[in-house]
């Protein structure tokens, strides 16, 4: 067995031995919407308060609508654990995302004395229009966006855009041959 | 002395297949070290996560990146490693290089691209020279292409229609869309010509390779069905078919060895594993694209090759090339249209083909001198959707988000057809574009990473400008909304040239006019090392025809083709 194969293997049962523990500290609870974008994972390092945040932030930057899929009908809140539970990426996303929700939570308190998730619609777009502000601000949301667009255009097989549902909703036409499971990106 | 192989390559792109093909099919025993590794159509999805937002084909650029150098200041320079620079000069690290994602434009150099020179004089802060060989030498090469790696297109009379031997492509045009018959109309009313566009594409099964599918995406993704003549479909399949190629991949070469009389007498290269190997050969051909190329005989010293292999006269990295040129873009938004034509216009798949070389010398007393132009080509916005949906998010006061965004994205995908202009001219080669060794920064092997050094010469700029608006005009007949047109500026590091000049004198040039090391017997750079000047199209094409030129050279060097051919 080379190190490919112990890899594959040994990530593998990671997922299955360590899966409830990793999502209960990362209060994610639905193990079934476990999406893998790498041999190799890592705890993300964000509590489940900070996961709920996330998922208010992507609903906010990208809301359902009765005619146009929203974040949260893409999965982008697995997409995105997918993404910063990736063990093969420098982190960069980790530690940005991580610093970035603890200066949204110091503005939410200094102007409304309430966590992003209980602000009515007005006073979450106030709080991210002046988080928009700060040093890493523009890059955060732009991180964030850019996870959601990528779990509603890019292909099914990884686990966003369910259906096609992204690409419908756009009128996209996608290529083909589309990738298969066994030919994901870091299966290649 | 014996050698384990007749020629050794390095490198397995469009510069390295003709030599790889030829050389194989005439009987002599070849081996090709290739960093990437060994992708097939099997291996190619129309997968965004893969080809653009993953980059699985290019190096991980925390262990083997670039440092890019830029002006900085009234006469300073400022460098700064890729890594999370936003820079990446690689183009694809696999069997067949990035031959595997090119679109396929294919356009041949013309007579006056050989010699620039003479016919327009020299350009302040310019190293302009003319090419050791004509036109008509490489002619029956670019022949040799079209029917070898399969060209499409159809011939039409223009006024700078370059000589040919062959009347026609032998292949008919791939599939048009309807934006093609809009740009003839507009081109008819403003009296340019405009000319399909020759592709390296197959538009009919042949050579067993399967015909273009029209999947809509072409450029940046490999072709699952080999209609595209990446350097790997069309060369090397057949090659390692004689039994006379060896592909060896996941192979990074990481030093050429030299003896006390400047001769090569091996390869060294790491595997998968990163065990270090060598291998040695009759012959020599580095192909590993022209930033890497520099780079690797920079890094090979030896006892008589001080400053790198071939390098006494201090020129290998020189007189670096890109592309010059400019950009532009319009919609034709449906709304605009009836309903029938704005159906035909929503069509998915198929190609716009369409050039305009109407200026491809300027004689424009507006313009300035009677001066060298260049080539514009009408494509599709390049379908990647995250890529398309990304460039929507900012607005005029910070970020969109929210409906308003979702509205933007919705409207951009969905209320008409985007077309680009994409004008190529000459990247004017000067002084301060060139490749060296950067003393810091080091790849995962130890090995110094090669330092580029950029800087624009305003001809450029000029020459960029006037094509894209000639472009811009075409678009703005045919009705198109939202028109701009633009010089730019920034390198385009996927047409990459120069570094190692061919000419007759070896006080000026780095190669011969075969493409032969002037120092070093048993060498040679087939990749676009050798341009001098660039031209006015995209290389492939010219790149491919070279390495058939020198594959001729190389075969007679070795005796003709071995009798013992096993095919």
């Amino acid at each position: 067995m080379d190190r490919r194969d112990f890899l594959v293997i040994s990530s593998s049962s990671m997922l299955v031995c360590n899966s409830p523990l990793l999502f209960a500290t990362e209060g994610w609870g639905d193990t079934k919407s476990l999406i893998t974008h790498s041999k190799i994972t890592t705890n993300t390092g964000l509590s489940r308060r900070q996961w709920k945040t996330i998922v208010a932030v992507q609903d906010h930057l990208f809301p359902s609508e009765e005619n146009a899929p929203g974040a949260r009908d893409v999965n982008a809140k697995a997409f995105f654990y997918a993404v910063l539970s990736d063990a093969g990426r420098d982190g960069e996303d980790r530690k940005l995302i991580k610093e970035g929700l603890l200066i949204l939570q110091d503005i939410c308190w200094k102007k409304h004395k309430q966590t992003f998730i209980e602000l009515k619609h007005d006073a979450k777009e106030d709080t991210l229009r002046e988080f928009e502000n700060t040093a890493n601000g523009t890059a955060w949301i732009m991180t964030v966006l850019g996870y959601i667009f990528e779990a509603l255009l890019t292909d099914p097989v990884y686990g966003g855009n369910p259906d096609g549902t992204g690409w419908k909703w756009l009128d996209h036409q996608p290529g083909f041959p589309r990738p298969t499971e066994d030919k994901r990106y870091f299966l290649l | 002395m014996s050698h384990d192989f007749d020629v050794c390559v390095v490198g397995s792109g469009a510069g390295a297949g003709p030599i790889i093909y030829e050389l194989s099919r005439a009987g002599f025993k070849v081996i090709v070290l290739e960093k990437g590794k060994y992708f097939t159509e099997k291996d190619f999805f129309k997968d965004e996560m893969a080809t653009s937002l993953r980059s699985i084909y290019t190096p991980d650029l925390r262990e083997q990146q670039h440092v890019v150098e830029l002006p900085h200041g009234d006469n300073g320079w400022r460098s700064k490693p890729t890594h999370n620079s936003g820079w990446d000069f690689w183009n694809g690290s696999l069997v067949g290089g990035s031959s595997n994602f090119m679109s396929g434009f294919f356009h041949r150099l013309k007579p006056v691209d050989f010699r620039q020179l003479s016919e327009f004089g020299p350009v302040e802060g310019a190293n302009i020279v003319d090419w050791p060989i004509t036109y008509d030498d490489l002619e029956p090469y670019y022949d040799k292409v079209e029917k070898v790696v399969g060209v499409s297109g159809r011939v039409v009379d223009h006024p700078h229609q370059e000589p040919r031997s062959s009347k026609d492509f032998p292949y008919p045009p791939t599939q048009e869309h309807p934006i093609a018959k809009h740009i003839d109309q507009a081109c008819d009313t403003l009296g340019y010509h405009a000319i399909p566009m020759p592709r390296a594409i197959l538009s009919r099964s042949d050579k067993g390779r399967t015909a273009c599918s029209y999947s809509g995406y072409c450029g940046s993704y490999g072709c699952a069905t080999g209609a595209k003549g990446s350097s790997r479909a069309a060369l090397i399949d057949q090659a390692v078919a004689t039994g006379n190629c060896e592909i060896r991949a996941e192979s990074m070469v990481s030093k050429i060895k030299s003896d006390t009389n400047g001769k090569i007498t091996a390869v060294e290269y790491y595997d998968n594993h990163d065990k270090q190997h060598q291998v040695n050969a009759k012959i020599y051909v580095v192909a590993c694209q022209a930033i890497e190329t520099s780079r690797l005989l920079l890094n090979s010293t030896g006892p008589k090759h001080k400053n790198g292999l071939g390098n006494t006269n201090g020129l290998v990295g020189k007189n670096l090339l890109f592309a010059g040129g400019g950009a532009g873009s319009g919609r034709l938004t449906y709304k605009s249209f009836a309903k029938k034509d704005a159906l035909e216009l929503h069509q998915f798949g198929t190609f716009i083909n369409r050039s305009l070389q109407d200026w491809y010398v300027i004689d424009d007393k507006d313009f300035g001198d009677r001066q060298k132009g260049g080539t514009i080509d009408f494509v599709h916005l390049h379908p990647n959707p995250v890529s398309r949906a990304s460039r929507q998010i900012n607005g005029e006061n910070g970020l969109l988000w929210g409906k308003e965004l979702k509205n933007k994205i919705h409207e951009h995908f969905t209320g008409g057809k985007y077309i680009k202009i994409e004008a190529f001219c000459d990247w004017t080669p000067t002084d301060n574009t060139f490749v060296s060794l950067d003393s810091k920064v080091k790849d995962k092997w130890g090995l110094a990473s090669a330092k580029v050094r950029v800087d624009v010469h305003v001809r450029n700029l000029q020459t960029g400008w006037y094509l894209a608006s000639k472009g811009a005009e075409v678009l703005t007949a045919m009705g198109a909304e939202n028109v701009v047109s633009f010089a730019a500026g920034a390198p385009p590091t996927n047409l990459v040239a120069g570094g190692c000049r061919f000419g007759d004198d070896p006080q000026t040039s780095v190669l011969d006019k075969n493409c032969r090391s002037h120092e070093v017997d048993n060498l040679y750079v087939t990749d676009g090392s050798f341009m001098p000047t660039g031209g006015s199209v995209p290389y492939t094409w010219t790149i491919y025809a070279n390495s058939f030129r020198v594959a001729d050279k190389i075969i007679d060097e070795l005796g003709g083709e071995n009798k013992n051919i096993n095919l």
